[in-house]
């Protein structure tokens, strides 16, 4: 959180209604405020018909000209991320915003250090601002106000909409009143064109409005009029006009007969029937609603029932001069609510309550700015060994890494499953002792527990919608102390407790493309990912499985460089030595394609004369003969009867890291025959060692190859015949390639400190 | 003398002795009599004075520095309540059948000890056969009723039977009979009740808020818990406790304790604290992480007052010139001998011989906060890698913590680690000043914890975990350094306790040093401080009083 970088007393205005900027900015000027800033991108739908913007402020402000440009480049309303409400945070004291994503509003709470204002014109029944934010943020909103304190507002344009909101808004209400730039009459009424007007827009895009409509045109079926207000999908109607341009909307103003104004909601006003006034035009209303408050009860255009309604309207379309003479001079007194000589009082007293505000808070910045380490837990949430494992661990050590480069203090701690006697000391040997290790079990919370906890953690309102949900039990406090969580994979056996920032790493989809779960049977880990602050991948063809298959936003979506582990302790062989070997690494999932791999091994052995050994490698491969699945047993009985291709095989299982590294560091090459995946490390892995791949084609590996520039050799994983073929062929020239990579191959990309802080900066946006 | 105000709010049926609340109260007052600035007026609900009054008495506060103010009379259904648990807790509860067999038992019983008296007497043969008459007669009456007495004794295991099998379709009224003894000896568990206490405490602060309105001498309040929105509800210069909230931090671990009857308590903190205007926490830590940070209150409203340190060496220390430390020792093991007897393991305790035992001492109640496990990890590791023969002996009650139970079964230390459960205060300063090593893994407290203090008061050493509020008040770098360890790694926590048993001496040095620095700190410090906040926020209403005219 940072302190302003000078005294001038600036205001973001993050809105882009054009009514409400004509009052509200010249409101804040008139009382002193000089420097605002105003949003220049705003989202694209119809609720922000009314929207525009307005550059015309840029030039009060005397900010650094590439921090406007860089706010003015921003989607305030959806996407901002931390560095954007930092940077705020040095020019700016006070942000005014209305509310179209809880994220957004979240990462200001955690990181704006000024006053943030949510500026509230009141909302349609049975809305209200409690219910908006409760279902914009899922229940997880309340630890956001409880973190801001005195520093949230809910600046409210009537002095009644708070009474309708929970207390955590209506204990920060503060009255800043919507008026109109100017109430000044402009009657050019003549009425001549003897129809009623009505405003609705979004008939058939909104159902709100629809049904508005709909009891408009049964309550007025008989009287002639015409539908204002622009349709976002055209309506079959004459009458009902759509967007018209402005000198034909002046025009209506002049001849229409009146305005009728339907709505009897307490806490919301459109903006029309104060035009209607100020134009001239006779303004027939329903009784019971906002305009009550603000012109009372005796008007004679209030109506208390639609019969009422109906016989006005017909006495004025008849051009009952008395009653329209009344109606029009009487009606004008709502119009002193919208004066902004009568709200200027408030606007003074409500940022003087601000600035006082403000001043008791400078207090905070030395403690505030104070940086603690930030503990970081990367969870491994199967039993996973061999590269699944290798891979969790390096994404550890790239957040370690990546904040030493960042300058941040961090702890990262690694958590895997606490199951007797399956993970050795052996297997973090080589994990940097600042990584902190903590074996887990999971523990199901049912949903009344579940309820507790987030209540406990904060999130008062949050309601759980599944049966269970899981924390990691590693017997201290739940990964309390850890600020970010990071699963490895999707695999979890239910939604985990959304109390903590959490980031997936997701590799691949695979099911989407082999069968591999019954229908539906994946839905809890695509759950896991909607859920998620972020979710990474290391491939364009993984990051597209989580765009159109896990139906994740692109905006919680990154990709990273694939990490490979550090082999800089290893010497490439700079002399390129003769093999009589190569590797296979696999392990027994049905994707690692074993049938049509099997195959190939054979005709290269049994057709093709294959001279080179195959040392097969991966966790459970040592088992693939013993126990070989159902679709693999016909051609392990094959290749077991015959003694020369058994004597080529060599079944490895599982190595330890450094045995892994000497054995591929000696081979003639490396066999990649998986038939899809979100690409193998392995190959980096010997190409760091000088050792060439021969890969199945499939695009994950494709990205790899173009990425690290490894000139890798290609064959087709559904032939077995072009497999074989393709082994064939390495056999013969795998010294050429070597050589070929010797001289093409960059060792640098591999390293790990190269991309740590991306890693880093990734997790930590999320904080 | 200036006067100010202590607001309490405690449920019915608390007792404010076996509450930390309530000793900090107790030792608040003795303070406040050591300064002799101000007197202080306690206004609380009417069924908490007796409770008040007996925790006084007990700690020896001087009754000049305070008067204790509350409604007239206890509701009338608490005091049906006290009848009744008079009246469960004067009966015997035996069943009726072993009543009537000890009645017949105790008669035949005195029958035959008179007659067996009688008959040694008799000295001639005509003596003993008319002495034997009435006895030929009773057996012969007994021989003519055998039939119903066997028809009868048939007839009750036949009702036996039939009440064993229809046992199920009684459980209603094994259901009220339960609820019936809930609802006496721990109503707060039952719902119900709970509910009834709620629906009291909200009509006595009423009458409370009525009492203290009349009270135009208090020149401010001061609350020592932030259980109690009612509080905010004084209208007078306010001073608001907020000691933690413990449950934000270990939101999984109390969500499978206490039930939906902690998420009342939870929100009455929250309201407490969001309708709070002026503070005071034990720790930088609390005001800054917990008030400021979670809850958004301004920095410049909260003060912190530290607590003064606590002792127990007055429990244990043998005032005789000659031999006081020895005196000490053997009265401290005559005590932890006492102690052991009453272990969760009796069976293995209760025969224990050697009171010079070694052990490490924990001394805490169970709480998800409080770390256990990972000492037990460490225990553990040390025990079983290391060879460190010590036993480790806590004071919480394992069953109830299925994670620890598991543990120690899956461990099997049960004969190891001892729990001495529910310990009297002397008993505690007993262990304290037996242990080789006092140590306190605990994850989070609102102030330092007292097991610093508490240990090295009876010349114990101590390792603990770097937590903030410890490193706020233990703020020398080699104090720190010998001290501390990290708590989230169990490792960390048996490197240091191996560390510290062999480095007894030079710890003990290190920290005695330090000990004495802190022993300078009173509770008269402590109310001083805080009677320097009601000053400034009374004076600060009494300018405003004077400003409005």
């Amino acid at each position: 959180m940072n302190k302003k970088k000078d005294s001038c007393f600036r205001v973001m205005w993050l809105l882009n209604h054009t009514s409400a900027r004509k009052f509200e900015i010249p409101m804040m000027r008139s009382i002193g405020i000089e420097e605002i800033f105003t949003p220049k991108i705003y989202p694209q739908n119809p609720s922000f018909r009314s929207a525009s913007t307005d550059y015309s402020g840029d030039e009060n402000l005397t900010i650094p000209q590439n921090v406007l440009e860089r706010f003015n480049s921003i989607n305030w309303y959806e996407h901002t991320d931390a560095e954007d409400w930092i940077l705020a945070s040095e020019y700016f004291d006070v942000c005014i915003f209305i509310l179209q994503d809880f994220r957004v509003f979240n990462v200001a709470s955690k990181h704006f250090s000024g006053a943030l204002l949510w500026r509230a014109y009141g909302l349609n029944s049975p809305l209200s601002h409690g219910r908006l934010i409760n279902y914009l943020s899922k229940g997880l909103h309340s630890k956001s106000f409880n973190r801001l304190g005195s520093k949230f507002y809910f600046a409210k344009a009537y002095d009644n909409l708070d009474e309708i909101e929970p207390s955590y808004i209506s204990n920060r209400s503060l009255y800043l009143p919507l008026g109109m730039h100017s109430v000044e009459i402009v009657d050019e009424w003549i009425g001549d064109d003897k129809k009623i007007l009505f405003v609705c827009p979004d008939i058939k895009s909104n159902d709100y409005y629809k049904n508005i409509y709909k009891n408009f045109s049964s309550n007025f079926k008989d009287f002639p009029y015409v539908v204002a207000g622009a349709q976002s999908i055209p309506v079959e109607d004459s009458r009902v006009l759509g967007f018209i341009p402005l000198e034909m909307h002046q025009s209506n103003m002049k001849h229409l007969g009146l305005m009728f104004y339907h709505s009897q909601e307490k806490h919301h006003i459109h903006y029309h029937p104060f035009e209607a006034i100020k134009a001239g035009m006779p303004l027939i209303y329903m009784a019971g609603g906002m305009l009550d408050r603000l012109g009372g009860d005796s008007l004679p255009g209030r109506c208390v029932s639609i019969d009422e309604a109906r016989k006005k309207i017909k006495k004025i379309l008849a051009g009952d001069s008395v009653l329209i003479q009344r109606i029009k001079s009487t009606q004008i007194r709502i119009l002193d609510c919208m004066d902004p000589k009568n709200l200027r009082d408030h606007w003074v007293s409500g940022f003087e309550k601000i600035k006082q505000d403000l001043e008791k808070r400078k207090l905070d910045y030395n403690f505030l700015n104070y940086k603690k380490k930030i503990k970081i837990s990367v969870v491994l949430p199967v039993e996973y060994k061999g590269g699944s494992l290798r891979g969790a661990l390096l994404f550890a050590e790239a957040l370690r890494l990546g904040a030493i480069q960042s300058r941040d203090a961090a702890e990262i701690i690694f958590c895997h499953i606490d199951k007797e006697n399956y993970y050795k000391k052996n297997d973090f040997r080589d994990v940097n002792s600042e990584i902190k290790i903590r074996p887990f079990k999971w523990k199901y919370l049912d949903g009344s527990t579940a309820r507790r906890a987030m209540k406990y953690s904060g999130y008062l309102e949050w309601e759980p919608l599944n049966q269970e949900y899981c924390v990691v039990d590693d017997g201290i406090n739940y990964l309390e102390d850890c600020d970010a969580i990071v699963i490895i994979s999707d695999r979890l056996g239910c939604p985990l407790l959304p109390n903590k920032p959490t980031v997936y790493m997701v590799y691949d989809y695979l099911q989407r493309y082999i069968p591999l779960f019954p229908n539906g049977a994946d839905q809890i880990f695509l759950d896991a990912v909607r859920s998620a602050e972020k979710v990474i991948t290391t491939t364009d063809f993984t990051f597209s499985d989580v765009l159109e298959y896990a139906g994740v936003e692109r905006e919680r979506i990154v990709k990273l460089p694939m990490l490979v582990p550090d082999f800089s302790n290893k010497k490439i062989i700079s002399k390129i030595v003769e093999s009589d070997y190569f590797i296979w690494t696999t392990n027994k999932s049905i994707h690692k394609n074993h049938l049509n791999a099997l195959e190939a091994l054979h005709i290269y052995y049994s057709e093709l004369n294959g001279q080179l050994t195959c040392e097969v490698t991966g966790v459970a491969s040592d088992d693939l003969f013993d126990n070989p699945y159902k679709e693999i047993r016909g051609i392990v009985r094959e290749i077991k009867s015959s003694n020369i291709i058994m004597n080529k095989i060599r079944l490895r299982g599982n190595l330890s890291d450094s045995i892994y590294q000497e054995l591929l560091s000696s081979s003639a090459f490396l066999w990649h025959a998986a038939r899809l995946d979100n690409g193998t490390f392995s190959v980096l892995e010997a190409a760091g060692l000088g050792i060439p791949s021969l890969s199945s084609d499939y695009p994950a590996m494709r990205e790899i190859d173009e990425n690290f520039s490894l000139d890798m050799s290609w064959m087709d994983p559904d032939d077995p015949y072009s497999m074989a073929f393709a082994l064939k062929n390495m056999e013969s020239n795998y010294i050429g390639y070597k050589k070929l990579l010797l001289s093409t191959f960059n060792k640098d990309v591999l390293s790990i400190k190269k991309h740590a802080q991306k890693y880093w900066e990734t997790i930590k946006s999320t904080l | 003398m200036k006067k100010f105000g202590i607001y309490l709010s405690y449920a019915p049926t608390v007792d404010l002795s076996k509450e930390g609340l309530g000793r900090y109260l107790a030792s608040f007052l003795k303070g406040a009599s050591e300064s002799g600035r101000c007197q202080f007026v306690i206004v609380c609900p009417s069924w908490s004075i007796e409770s008040l009054n007996k925790l006084f008495s007990a700690e020896n506060v001087p009754h000049s520095v305070f008067e204790i103010v509350s409604p007239d009379r206890v509701p009338f259904v608490l005091r049906l309540r006290e009848f009744f648990l008079n009246f469960f807790e004067k009966k015997e509860r035996k069943s009726f059948k072993k009543r009537i067999l000890n009645y017949i038992g105790s008669v035949a019983k005195g029958y035959v000890d008179k007659k067996t008296m009688d008959i040694v007497k008799i000295e001639s043969m005509s003596g003993f056969f008319l002495y034997s008459l009435p006895l030929v007669g009773i057996f012969l009456f007994f021989a003519l009723l055998s039939p119903i007495i066997i028809f009868l004794v048939v007839i009750f295991y036949i009702f036996s039977w039939v009440f064993k099998k229809t046992k199920n379709k009684l459980r209603f009224f094994s259901f009220a009979h339960r609820k019936l003894f809930r609802m006496l000896y721990s109503p707060k568990d039952d719902g119900v009740i709970f509910n009834m206490f709620q629906s009291m405490q909200a009509f006595e602060s009423i009458k409370i808020l009525g009492l203290i309105n009349g009270m135009k001498d208090v020149r401010a309040w001061y609350c020592p818990t932030a259980f109690w929105p009612s509080f905010n509800n004084i209208n007078a210069p306010r001073l608001l406790c907020v000691p933690d909230v413990v449950l934000n931090e270990f939101p999984v671990g109390f969500s499978k304790i206490g039930g939906d009857r902690f998420i009342e308590t939870y929100q009455n903190v929250i309201n407490t604290v969001q309708g709070g205007d002026r503070f005071v926490t034990y720790s930088s830590a609390v005001k800054w992480n917990t008030l400021v940070k979670r809850y958004g209150v301004d920095a410049g409203v909260i003060s912190v007052v530290k607590h003064a340190p606590s002792m127990l060496n007055q429990f244990v220390d043998i005032d005789d010139l000659n031999f006081n430390d020895t005196a000490s020792f053997n009265y401290a093991k005559a005590l932890f001998q006492g102690a052991l007897k009453r272990s969760t393991n009796v069976n293995y305790t209760n025969g224990f011989k050697n009171f010079d035992i070694k052990f490490i001492f924990y001394a805490s109640q169970w709480r998800p906060n409080k770390n256990i496990i990972s000492l037990l990890k460490a225990y553990n590791f040390l025990l079983k890698k290391k060879y460190i023969k010590f036993k480790l002996i806590l004071t919480c009650n394992p069953a109830l913590s299925d994670a620890v139970m598991d543990f120690l079964k899956k461990n099997n230390l049960f004969n190891d680690v001892i729990f001495l459960h529910g310990l009297a205060v002397d008993e505690l300063a007993a262990c304290y000043k037996l242990a080789n090593l006092a140590v306190n893994p605990s994850l989070s407290e609102g102030g330092c914890p007292f097991t610093f203090t508490e240990a090295l008061s009876v010349g114990t050493p101590v390792v603990m975990s770097r937590i903030e509020v410890a490193e706020e008040v233990l703020d020398e770098e080699r104090v720190q350094e010998v001290t501390f360890f990290d708590p989230y790694d169990w490792m960390s926590i048996a490197q240091k306790i191996e560390w510290a048993l062999a480095h007894k001496e030079e710890l003990l040095s290190v920290q005695l040093d330090f000990f004495k620095k802190l022993s300078t700190r009173t509770w008269g410090d402590v109310v001083n401080e805080h009677l320097d906040i009601l000053d400034e926020i009374s004076s600060v209403n009494a300018g405003k009083e004077i400003s409005n005219g």
